[in-house]
C-alpha cells in the first residue's frame, strides 16, 4: 500500500523531464584511445595487470569475434553501430587496484547518493541490521568500491570486483569464467569476453546463506564509451544468495552501448535470486539518444536440486535484446524468470527467457509482463525446451501483454519445443488494453487519469513485483510510473 | 527474404519449367529462384528441413491420361456425395459428377490461374509457375448449397511424380456451402497444392480436409480471403504424412469477419506434420479461433507454428490460439511457436499451448471400469483430437472426421 | 443539492438525453424510473463524468458547482458517488491497496492529509462488519471473482467509506437476489441523511419496497416525463411503461 502511495507521490512531483537519473558528472578520466584492435584488448589486460591465459582467452574471443557477424533476429531496428568509434575503457582517474571508502573520490560518492545508492557503510550500519545490503558500484569500466567486503569476508563469502577476484581467486575465475556463456556464445558476449573491464564475482562457500544482499549499481557517465562488465557468480553447494543489479546512465544525445554478460553457476542444493532494475536512459520523446543494451544473462543450474531465479524490471534503454536464461542441468533444479518490460517513446525491446530442460525432474515457470505505451515496441521472445533424455520436465509460462495507446505494439514470440514424453508444457499468453471502464471506475472514486493508470498496471504487474525484495519493489514501482509518464491523454 | 545459396533442388525444378510457360508463370518461377528452396536458416522453416528432405524432384507429372484415370477411378469407388475429382492435380471431369447440376454451382477448368492476394510465399510461387489444369468453382451469391460437394485428390499410374494443384473456391455474397477435401496420395512423389478460398460479404462455408497417406514431400497452401461478416470454418484430419508442410495464410479482409481453423494431427512411425498458419486481421470487429491437436506417436514430430498479426487499424479485435500435444512415445517431439503480432490497442488476443501426455488418472477410472488399457488410451486420444472438429458447423462433415478418425485410431498403433 | 437543468447529451452522434431537468434537494431520495432505452444509465455516466458522452447544451451543479467542467475525480472529490450497475474487476489490484488511494486522493483533493493506517483499517473494518464482507473479500483483487451481490455490496462499503454528499445508485438491484437486495438496501438506508441527496435509478418497483422514495420521476425518450409521490411508482409497476413510451412518441 504505502508502495503505491509512493508510486502516486512519485507521479505528483515529476517535472516534464521524467529520467531523474540523466545528470552526468565531470569526473577526470583515464581512457584507452578510441576504437577496437588487438592492441586494445592487450591494453585493456595490461591495465588490469591480468595473467597471460586470460590476456589469451580475450585475444582468442576477440579474433572470432572479427569473423561473427551482428544478429538480426531480434524485433529491433537501429542504426549500424560503429565499433572503432568507441572508448573501450574509461576509469575514474586514480582508482587503480583495491581500495576502501576512504580512497574514494567524494565527486563519485555524490553520484551514488544522488542515485540513492548508499555506499556508506556507517550509515546503512546505522540502520536496521536486516536491510543491509552490500554494493559494489561499477562506474563506467571500473568498480570503484565495494561496500561490506570485511563483515562478508567472515562468513567466506567472497564479493569483489571481478578484475580483484582474478588477482586474488585466480583458480575460481579460470574454472569458472566462460563456463555458461563461453567466449564464442554470441556477437555481443564474444565482444564482451574480448574487451570487458569490470564487473562482479560473488562466491558463496559451501552451506553458506549469504549475510545480505549483494548488490551491483553500474553508471555509463563517460561519453561515447561502451560498458562492457562481467558479473560472475558461485553458489557452492547448499549456499544461498540475492544478488540486486541497477544501472543507469546519464541523458546523451548519441547512443550508448551496453554488452554485458553475467554467469551463474548454481551446484547441488544451492539457489541464486538474481534481481535487476535496469534503467538505462531510454532517449527523449523523439527517440534520441539512448542506451543500446544488449545482455547476455545465463544461469547454470548444475548441481542437483539447485535453483536459479531471474527477476527483471526493465524500464530503461533505447534497445533492449535480453534473454536471461536457465540451463537445468541438475535433476530436480528449478528455473524462474519474472519479468516486467515496460516501453514507452520510442523504445524498442526484445526480452525473454530460455528454460532448458536436460536434467530429470527439472522444472522451470516464467510470468512476463510487457507494457507499451507510446510509439514504442515490445517482444517477448522466449525458448522452452525439453531435451530429449530429460525426463518429467515441467514448465509453467505465462505472458501478458498490455497496451497503452495505438502507436505501440505487442508480440509474442514463444517457442515451445518438447522432445520427450513424459515433459509438461503449459503456455499462455494475452493481449489486452487497460479498459476505458476501468479507468472510469478508479476515477469515479476519485483517482486522477495517471494515477489510475499506475494504479492498474501495478496490479497488471503485481505477480512480477512480488518476487522482488523489498527495497527494489518500492524502486521499480516508482520507475513504472515515471515510465508510463505521458501515455494518458 | 534472405537470400540462399540454391539447393539441387532448385536445379532441378528448373528443369520442370515447361516450355510454353506463359510471362506470370515465368515470373513466378524467377520469384521462386530469388528465395531459393527454404532451408532451416529461413525463421518460419526452422523445424521442417525441407532441403534435406527433398534432394531429388520427381518428373513434372503430365495431364492424367487414359491409363491414369482408370487408376484414379478403380480408387473411387461408389459415394452419395458430389465429387469433384483430380488425378495428379489435373481437374478430371470424366471421373467427377456434374456439380454445375446444382442450381447456383459452376465449375471451370483453369490453366493459368493467377489468384490474387496470395502470400509472398516460395511454395505458392513455385505452384503457379508449375501448376496445370486446376478448377475454379464457384458458388453464386445468394445461393445455399445443402448437398455437401467432394473434391478428391488423387494420383494417377505414375505415382513418383511432381504433382501441383492448384484450385480455387469462390462463394458469391451471403452464399452458403459445405465442402470436403479427401486428399489420398499415397505417400509417392512430391506434391505442392495450393487451395484459394475467396468468401463474400454474408458468405459462410463450411470446410474440412481429410489427409492421409500424403506424398513423400507434401506441401499444402491453403489461402482464404474474408469479406465482411463472411465466416469461414475449417478443420483438417492429417495422418500418416512422411514430410508434410500445410500452411495457411487468411485475411479477415473485411469488418466482422469470423475465422474458426482447426486440425488434429495423428502421427506415428517417422511422420512429420508441420502447420503454420498467418491470420491477418485486416479489419475492425473481426474474430479468430484457430486449435490445432497433436498426437504424436514412435518418432514422430509435431510442428506448430501460428501467429496472429493485428495492424493499427483492426479495433476490436478478438483473436485466439490453441495448441495442444499428446506425447505418446519417448522419442516423439512437438515444437510449438504460436505468437501475436499486435499493432492495434483495443483488441482482447490470446494464445496458449500445453504439451502432456495421457492422464493417468483417467486412464485408471477407465481401466477400473473393465476397459482395457489400449482400449481406454484409444477413447482418451480420441476424446482429445476430436473436439477440434466442433469448429464445423456442418454435422457431416464432423460425422466424416470422426469416422476417420476412429478409423486412424483403429488401424495405428500409437501405444 | 443537485440541479440538472435542460441537459442534452448525445453518443457517437445519438442523441440519448433530449433537455432532461431535475432538482434533487439534500436529505430527499429521489426515484428515476423509466422503461429501457430511456437513457437513465446515460444521465448516470454523464452526472459522474463519463468521457465519450457529448453534452451539448445544459447543466449539471452540484451544491451550485458547475460539475461539466471537471473531470470524474474531481467530482468524486466534490462528494458525487456512483453505485454501479456492472462494477468492475480490476486484476491484481488488492480491495484494501485501492480503497486506501480513492480515500486518499479524495482527501488530498480537499486539502485533508492522508488518513493514518490504523484509522483506516478500523474504519473498513467496520463498515465491512454491517455489510457482511469477510476480510478474505478484502484481500481478493477489486471485485475479481465476487459474485453479482458481493460486488454491489462493495460498493456499498465504498459509498460508506467516502461518505459523499450525493450518491446516484444505477440499477442497484440488477443482478441481486433478494437477500442479497435487502442486505444493500440496508447499507444504503444508513446512509440516509440530511446532508445527503440519494437518486435511486430503476427499471423496478421493487427497489423501492426497500429504500423508500422521497419524490418518483419517470423518464422516457431521454427526459422527465412525470412526477410524484411514491404511489406513482405502485402505479407504473401496475401499468407498465406503455405508456410513456407511446406519449412521448406522438
Amino acid at each position: 500500500m504505502a508502495a503505491v502511495q509512493q508510486t502516486v507521490d512519485t507521479v505528483k512531483t515529476l517535472d516534464v523531464d521524467a529520467y531523474k537519473y540523466g545528470f552526468s558528472t565531470q569526473i577526470e578520466s583515464d581512457k584507452a584511445p578510441r576504437g577496437l584492435n588487438e592492441d586494445i584488448v592487450r591494453f585493456i589486460s595490461a591495465r588490469k595487470n591480468e595473467p597471460d591465459w586470460l590476456t589469451q582467452w580475450r585475444l582468442d574471443a576477440f579474433r572470432r569475434w572479427l569473423t561473427m557477424e551482428e544478429p538480426r533476429w531480434a524485433r529491433v531496428d537501429y542504426p549500424k553501430i560503429d565499433y572503432q568509434d568507441l572508448y573501450y575503457y574509461s576509469a575514474p582517474k586514480g582508482t587503480a587496484g583495491p581500495r576502501t571508502l576512504a580512497d574514494v573520490d567524494p565527486e563519485l560518492l555524490r553520484v551514488y547518493a544522488k542515485l540513492g545508492i548508499p555506499l556508506s557503510e556507517q550509515e546503512a550500519l546505522a540502520g536496521v541490521q536486516e536491510r543491509r545490503v552490500a554494493v559494489d558500484a561499477v562506474f563506467d569500466s571500473v568498480s570503484v568500491v565495494t561496500t561490506f567486503k570485511e563483515e562478508l569476508a567472515k562468513a567466506g563469502v567472497i564479493f569483489c570486483p571481478i578484475s580483484e577476484a582474478v588477482q586474488t581467486h585466480p583458480e575460481l575465475v579460470k574454472k569458472y569464467l566462460g563456463s555458461v556463456v563461453p567466449a564464442t556464445d554470441n556477437y555481443f558476449a564474444t565482444l564482451n569476453a574480448a574487451v570487458f573491464s569490470d564487473g562482479s564475482f560473488v562466491y558463496i562457500p559451501p552451506g553458506v546463506r549469504c549475510p545480505m544482499e549483494l548488490s551491483t549499481y553500474f553508471r555509463i557517465n563517460e561519453q561515447n564509451t561502451g560498458q562492457f562488465e562481467r558479473t560472475l557468480i558461485i553458489a557452492d553447494a547448499g549456499s544461498y544468495v540475492s544478488y540486486l543489479e541497477g544501472c543507469t546512465a546519464p541523458k546523451r544525445d548519441e547512443n550508448q552501448l551496453h554488452a554485458a554478460v553475467v554467469e551463474l553457476i548454481a551446484h547441488d542444493d544451492a539457489e541464486i535470486k538474481y534481481s535487476t532494475v535496469q534503467n538505462w536512459y531510454p532517449g527523449d520523446s523523439e527517440g534520441k539518444g539512448g542506451i543500446y543494451n544488449f545482455v547476455t544473462k545465463r544461469g547454470d543450474c548444475r548441481g542437483i536440486r539447485s535453483k536459479i531465479s531471474w527477476t527483471q524490471v526493465e524500464t530503461g534503454s533505447a534497445i533492449t535484446w535480453k534473454y536471461p536464461s536457465c540451463i537445468l542441468r541438475g535433476d530436480f533444479s528449478r528455473g524462474e524468470f519474472y519479468s516486467i518490460a515496460i516501453s514507452n517513446g520510442y523504445q524498442q525491446v526484445d526480452s525473454g527467457t530460455k528454460m532448458l530442460h536436460l536434467g530429470n525432474d527439472t522444472s522451470s515457470r516464467v510470468i512476463s509482463k510487457g507494457i507499451s505505451a507510446g510509439h514504442s515496441q515490445n517482444t517477448y521472445r522466449g525458448q522452452v525446451f525439453a531435451h530429449r533424455k530429460a525426463l518429467r520436465a515441467r514448465n509453467f509460462t505465462n505472458c501478458d501483454s498490455l497496451l497503452i495507446g495505438n502507436q505501440c505494439g505487442a508480440h509474442t514470440v514463444p517457442y515451445i519445443e518438447a522432445k520427450n514424453s513424459t515433459a509438461q508444457f503449459e503456455h499462455e499468453a494475452t493481449t489486452s488494453k487497460i479498459s476505458d471502464d476501468q479507468l472510469f471506475y478508479c476515477m469515479q472514486r476519485g483517482l486522477e487519469a495517471e494515477e489510475a493508470t499506475a494504479l492498474i498496471v501495478n496490479g497488471f504487474v503485481r505477480d512480477v513485483l512480488q518476487q522482488l525484495p523489498m527495497e527494489f519493489a518500492v524502486e521499480a514501482q516508482k520507475l513504472i510510473a515515471i515510465s508510463l509518464e505521458g501515455s494518458v491523454g | 527474404m534472405i537470400a540462399l545459396a540454391p539447393s539441387k533442388a532448385d536445379e532441378a525444378f528448373a528443369t520442370l519449367l515447361p516450355a510454353d510457360a506463359s510471362p506470370s508463370e515465368r515470373a513466378s518461377f524467377a520469384q521462386f529462384r530469388q528465395a531459393g528452396l527454404p532451408s532451416r536458416r529461413v525463421e518460419s522453416w526452422h523445424y521442417s528441413d525441407l532441403r534435406a528432405r527433398l534432394r531429388t524432384v520427381p518428373p513434372l507429372a503430365a495431364a492424367p491420361d487414359d491409363a491414369s484415370l482408370s487408376v484414379a477411378r478403380g480408387k473411387l469407388g461408389a459415394s452419395a456425395r458430389l465429387r469433384i475429382v483430380t488425378v495428379d492435380g489435373f481437374y478430371a471431369p470424366d471421373l467427377s459428377d456434374d456439380v454445375s447440376k446444382i442450381a447456383g454451382v459452376a465449375i471451370a477448368s483453369a490453366r493459368e490461374t493467377d489468384f490474387l492476394g496470395a502470400a509472398a510465399d516460395p511454395l505458392l510461387d513455385l505452384n503457379a509457375a508449375l501448376s496445370r489444369g486446376g478448377f475454379v468453382l464457384d458458388i453464386a451469391a445468394g445461393a445455399r448449397i445443402d448437398p455437401v460437394i467432394e473434391i478428391v485428390a488423387l494420383t494417377g499410374a505414375q505415382t513418383d511424380r511432381s504433382r501441383f494443384g492448384r484450385n480455387l473456391i469462390r462463394l458469391g455474397a451471403k452464399a452458403r456451402a459445405q465442402i470436403v477435401e479427401t486428399r489420398d496420395e499415397g505417400f509417392a512423389g512430391f506434391g505442392d497444392s495450393a487451395l484459394f478460398i475467396e468468401l463474400g460479404e454474408d458468405a459462410q462455408l463450411d470446410h474440412a480436409c481429410r489427409c492421409r497417406e500424403t506424398a513423400g514431400v507434401e506441401l499444402q497452401s491453403f489461402t482464404a480471403t474474408l469479406a465482411a461478416r463472411a465466416k469461414l470454418r475449417s478443420v483438417a484430419l492429417l495422418a500418416q504424412t512422411p514430410f508434410l508442410r500445410r500452411q495457411y495464410f487468411v485475411s479477415l479482409a473485411g469488418e466482422g469477419a469470423q475465422l474458426h481453423l482447426g486440425g488434429a494431427a495423428v502421427l506415428g512411425r517417422n511422420d512429420h506434420a508441420d502447420v503454420t498458419l498467418v491470420v491477418r486481421h485486416d479489419a475492425p470487429h473481426g474474430l479468430s479461433r484457430e486449435t490445432f491437436k497433436y498426437v504424436l506417436a514412435d518418432h514422430a514430430n509435431g510442428v506448430f507454428q501460428g501467429k496472429i498479426t493485428v495492424p493499427p487499424h483492426a479495433q476490436k479485435t478478438d483473436g485466439k490460439m490453441m495448441c495442444r500435444g499428446l506425447l505418446l512415445s519417448d522419442e516423439a517431439a512437438l515444437s510449438a511457436k504460436p505468437e501475436l503480432e499486435i499493432f492495434a490497442d483495443d483488441v482482447a488476443c490470446g494464445h496458449g499451448a500445453a504439451v502432456t501426455k495421457l492422464d493417468a488418472q483417467n486412464l485408471f477410472y477407465l481401466e477400473t471400469r473393465g476397459i482395457p488399457t489400449i482400449e481406454a488410451e484409444k477413447i482418451l486420444i480420441d476424446a482429445f483430437a476430436a473436439d477440434v472438429f466442433d469448429a464445423l458447423e456442418s454435422e457431416v462433415l464432423r460425422d466424416l472426421l470422426r469416422v476417420d478418425l476412429s478409423e486412424i485410431l483403429g488401424e495405428e498403433t500409437l501405444v | 443539492m443537485l440541479e440538472i437543468e435542460n441537459l442534452h447529451v448525445s453518443i457517437a452522434g445519438k442523441k440519448i438525453l433530449n433537455g432532461l431537468t431535475l432538482t434533487v434537494e439534500d436529505g430527499q431520495v429521489a426515484a428515476i424510473m423509466g422503461p429501457n432505452g430511456s437513457g437513465k444509465s446515460t444521465l448516470s455516466y454523464v452526472v459522474a463524468g463519463r468521457a465519450d458522452y457529448e453534452v451539448e447544451q445544459g447543466s449539471i451543479r452540484l451544491d451550485g458547482i458547475d460539475l461539466l467542467r471537471k473531470s470524474a475525480a474531481e467530482r468524486a472529490a466534490l462528494g458525487l458517488f456512483l453505485v454501479f450497475q456492472y462494477p468492475l474487476e480490476i486484476p491484481g489490484v488488492a480491495t484494501m491497496t485501492f480503497l486506501k488511494a480513492a480515500i486518499n486522493a479524495q482527501r488530498r483533493a480537499r486539502g485533508e492529509s492522508d488518513l493514518p493506517i490504523p484509522d483506516f483499517m478500523k474504519q473498513v473494518r467496520a463498515a465491512a462488519q454491517k455489510l457482511d464482507i469477510s476480510q478474505d473479500m478484502l484481500k481478493r483483487p477489486v471485485n475479481v471473482g465476487f459474485s453479482g451481490g458481493e460486488k454491489k455490496r462493495m460498493e456499498i462499503l465504498q459509498m460508506a467509506l467516502l461518505e459523499p454528499r450525493f450518491a446516484i445508485l444505477d440499477e442497484m438491484d440488477s443482478g441481486l437476489d433478494i437477500d442479497a437486495l435487502k442486505t444493500c438496501a440496508e447499507g444504503v438506508n444508513a446512509l440516509r441523511g440530511k446532508d445527503r441527496g440519494l437518486l435511486v435509478i430503476t427499471h423496478y418497483q421493487r427497489l423501492l419496497d426497500f429504500i423508500s422514495p422521497d419524490i418518483v420521476h419517470v423518464m422516457s425518450r431521454g427526459k422527465i416525463v412525470k412526477s410524484g409521490g411514491p404511489e406513482l411508482a405502485l402505479a407504473l409497476e401496475a401499468s407498465g411503461y406503455a405508456e410513456y413510451a407511446e406519449g412521448a412518441a406522438a
